[in-house]
């Protein structure tokens, strides 16, 4: 098994760094605004049609 | 998979979660078991839940009785109880499977054993994803019939075999790592556990509702459902697989690392594979390690046994193939995925082979030859996987 993936070391650390909980959250914040937008389907429309 | 956005989901994953901090007596798995029973009669009512607790308990006394009758040194009884239920476990798939494969199947059923209780049975596996339950029953009972791993009460079973996080599509957890939950000690709370599990339940919500249905809206409008027509069509289907089953798999994962109960890791960017080997190490991953526990390692060690030593890389080719067969038709009953199977077992022996060869040829050795390897092993694996996803794209079931 490959356990050199990010993910990996990220989900037996004990301590995060500022910076790392900064972007955590970040990352968070951002997958929830987008998952929020596809439960709407005139938003999502929207955001697809952008593509 | 509309399971996730239904808030009363995510309101019994919260209870069930702060219920298991209340400590009340018995083990973690004992506890997760009782409150996985609670959750299942909420989720899929009382009539489902029953059903399941019945057939869990079944399973529960057929293995007592094997271990019961193998401690007697009844060599014969145990191996026929054990045959006998691996049979009646096997009936019940083929049911699940054809009536999965076939419309009609219930009708057809109906008229040739009238007295087997078909509205009720089929619908019941379709409900519990049996497949799953499936491979969990044959890791059980490898695990405490050959392995010799204590057989929990059927209340904690049921958490093993039908957990309320991963009924739909698994992972495949391990009996003894589910066993051995409760010798770990509870981890507590912090900042960093807590962000560290919204990510990954994030991550598998934004990889399902945004990526997966996202590329599908793309492709193939709002109402629209893939379908493979050109090669183009079943690498949108590979990546859409992957961001559905992968966003499923991390949801379920978060879940576990929430309650301390054993979830494996399905996942590891198995785009990046260098072989067709490779690929099956990081995609669906619970299944090759399931597939390795349970098949290759008794098929191969039992004919090498027979064979002898001297014949032990054909052992493992045949034991590769039987293994990746057994995979390709535990998707479908059909012939299209036992030869899928089956191609895929006969490729991994090939690469075994050119592995072998390129060792004992020195070539191993050189930087220069592993980063070209490695180049040209991921183009290879991508023609791979889009050519086999064309291959068994009609049979392919989106959920």
């Amino acid at each position: 098994m490959n356990k050199n993936h990010f993910l990996f070391s990220l989900q037996n650390k004990t301590q995060l760094t500022f910076l790392e909980i900064v972007s955590l959250l970040t990352w968070i914040i951002f997958k929830l605004s987008l998952l929020a937008s596809m439960m709407n389907k005139g938003s999502a429309e929207f955001i697809y049609a952008g593509f | 998979m509309i399971l996730f956005i239904n808030p009363t989901f995510w309101v019994i994953a919260i209870a069930v979660y702060i219920l298991l901090l209340a400590r009340f007596p018995g083990g973690i798995i004992f506890r997760f078991g009782l409150l996985n029973l609670v959750a299942l009669t909420i989720l899929l009512g009382w009539q489902i839940t029953l059903g399941v607790l019945g057939f869990v308990v079944l399973v529960w006394s057929v293995i007592n009785l094997i271990t019961v009758i193998k401690a007697k040194q009844n060599v014969t009884g145990s191996a026929l109880l054990s045959l006998g239920f691996f049979a009646v476990l096997f009936f019940l798939f083929l049911l699940h499977k054809l009536n999965l494969a076939n419309a009609g199947f219930s009708v057809q059923l109906k008229q040739a054993a009238p007295w087997l209780p078909v509205e009720t049975l089929l619908p019941f596996f379709a409900t519990l994803s049996f497949s799953y339950i499936f491979v969990r029953c044959i890791d059980l009972i490898n695990s405490c019939v050959w392995k010799k791993t204590p057989l929990v009460d059927p209340i904690s079973l049921m958490g093993y075999l039908t957990p309320f996080h991963m009924l739909v599509a698994g992972p495949i957890n391990v009996y003894e790592e589910h066993v051995q939950a409760n010798e770990k000690p509870v981890e507590p709370i912090t900042p960093t556990r807590s962000i560290i599990i919204i990510n990954e339940i994030t991550t598998g919500l934004f990889y399902k509702f945004v990526l997966a249905e996202g590329i599908r809206i793309y492709f193939y409008g709002f109402n629209g459902s893939i379908l493979v027509d050109e090669l183009i069509d079943s690498f949108v289907l590979i990546v859409y697989v992957f961001f559905d089953f992968a966003g499923y798999s991390k949801i379920a994962r978060g879940m576990g690392i929430l309650y301390g109960i054993p979830t494996p890791v399905n996942f590891n960017s198995p785009f990046l594979a260098t072989s067709v080997t490779d690929f099956w190490t990081r995609w669906h991953m619970s299944m090759g390690q399931f597939v390795l526990r349970n098949l290759f390692i008794p098929i191969q060690l039992q004919l090498v046994r027979k064979v002898g030593v001297k014949w032990a890389p054909a052992a493992s080719i045949i034991s590769m193939i039987i293994s990746f067969a057994f995979v390709g038709l535990w998707h479908r009953l059909s012939w299209t995925w036992f030869l899928w199977g089956v191609g895929m077992g006969g490729l991994m022996a090939l690469e075994k082979f050119a592995q072998t060869f390129l060792i004992s040829q020195g070539h191993s050795q050189s930087e220069n030859f592993s980063i070209t390897l490695s180049a040209i092993g991921r183009v290879y694996v991508f023609f791979v996987i889009i050519l086999s996803t064309y291959f068994i794209s009609n049979e392919v079931i989106l959920i």
